[in-house]
């Protein structure tokens, strides 16, 4: 059997032992004596699901956690989002660009009426 | 709506809610705890690592974006760098007492009939607890997280493939290994 076959089959069974426990022990069911290279794979990785057991934190724990993560939460919490943040930055930027752009617009204008007041002497 | 979606939608909700923050703790918490237990070998260690990976989790959410990588498998890299930075620490890399930590954790569990069978996982957590700390990581990624084989490749900087040819390798490796281990039995009886 060629090992991508060999990986495809393997990876399935050991999706199929992590979604469920309740299929535990069918998956090597229906194999062939031909394919028991494939079966003692599949012995080996229902063995390594079975050292794997779930282990539970304690509620106190996972209780304390929480609250400490909710206080830390209102603590650090900025007022406004991060895309409002951003949203403020970038029209503070255009405003501040459209002020300057009118700020020179204005000086250069006044200098050119001013030049044109100054009187010819001569 | 999708499951995708809807954690989606929760993740971005979380970055301007707290109590939303606190839907997405109390579902990946137990996960992420059985993780880090299997990655340091006691309960205490993997309660301040699990704690950890969620501040900075809370820290650092408004930087997830999506992008293809579920907020799991975030929380997993979280995870794994906490574990890593620990092991650094303490300079210790013997990663997973698997043997000792299991029958620990099983000793009230399991009663006097299956004792035989306990003994027969003891040998396969002495093989688990032999390979390298890469291999140990798969399968405890493979085995206690509900992450598809691209979710682990994200976790662990591999691509889907080469996790999938990681797990059928290390899957020889600990059949040799078991197999060995018989010999060695079979051999003791037989002298």
């Amino acid at each position: 059997m060629e090992d991508r076959v060999l990986q495809e089959t393997m990876d399935s069974q050991a999706n199929g032992l992590s979604v469920s426990d309740e299929n535990q022990g069918l998956h090597t069911a229906g194999i062939s004596g031909s394919h028991s290279e494939l079966e003692s794979l599949m012995v080996v990785a229902e063995k390594v699901k079975n050292a794997l057991l779930p282990v539970e934190p304690s509620p106190a724990f996972v209780r304390g956690l929480h609250r400490n993560l909710l206080a830390m939460a209102g603590r650090n919490r900025p007022r406004t989002p991060a895309y409002a943040r951003r949203g403020l930055l970038i029209g503070a930027a255009a405003l501040g660009s459209a002020l300057s752009l009118g700020i020179i617009a204005y000086v250069i204008r006044a200098r050119a009426s001013a030049r044109a007041e100054t009187p010819v002497h001569g | 709506m999708s499951s995708e979606e809807n954690e989606e939608l929760l993740v971005e909700r979380a970055k301007t809610d707290p109590a939303t923050f606190g839907l997405l703790y109390q579902r990946y918490v137990s996960r992420i705890y059985n993780y880090v237990y299997y990655r340091t070998g006691n309960h205490h260690d993997a309660e301040d690592l699990t704690a950890r990976t969620f501040y900075y989790a809370l820290s650092n959410i408004e930087r997830y974006q999506s992008r293809g990588v579920p907020f799991s498998a975030w929380l997993y890299r979280i995870a794994h760098n906490q574990v890593a930075n620990w092991h650094r620490d303490r300079s210790r890399r013997k990663v997973i007492a698997l043997d000792e930590l299991i029958i620990a954790s099983h000793r009230r569990v399991i009663p006097e009939s299956l004792i035989e069978a306990q003994e027969e996982r003891g040998v396969l957590r002495k093989a688990i607890g032999r390979l390298p700390p890469e291999r140990q990581q798969l399968l405890i990624l493979k085995f206690t997280t509900e992450l598809s084989n691209a979710e682990i490749g994200q976790v662990m900087g591999r691509s889907e493939s080469a996790i999938k040819s990681l797990y059928h390798r290390t899957l020889l490796v600990l059949r040799e290994e078991l197999a060995s281990g018989t010999d060695k039995d079979k051999d003791i009886e037989m002298g």
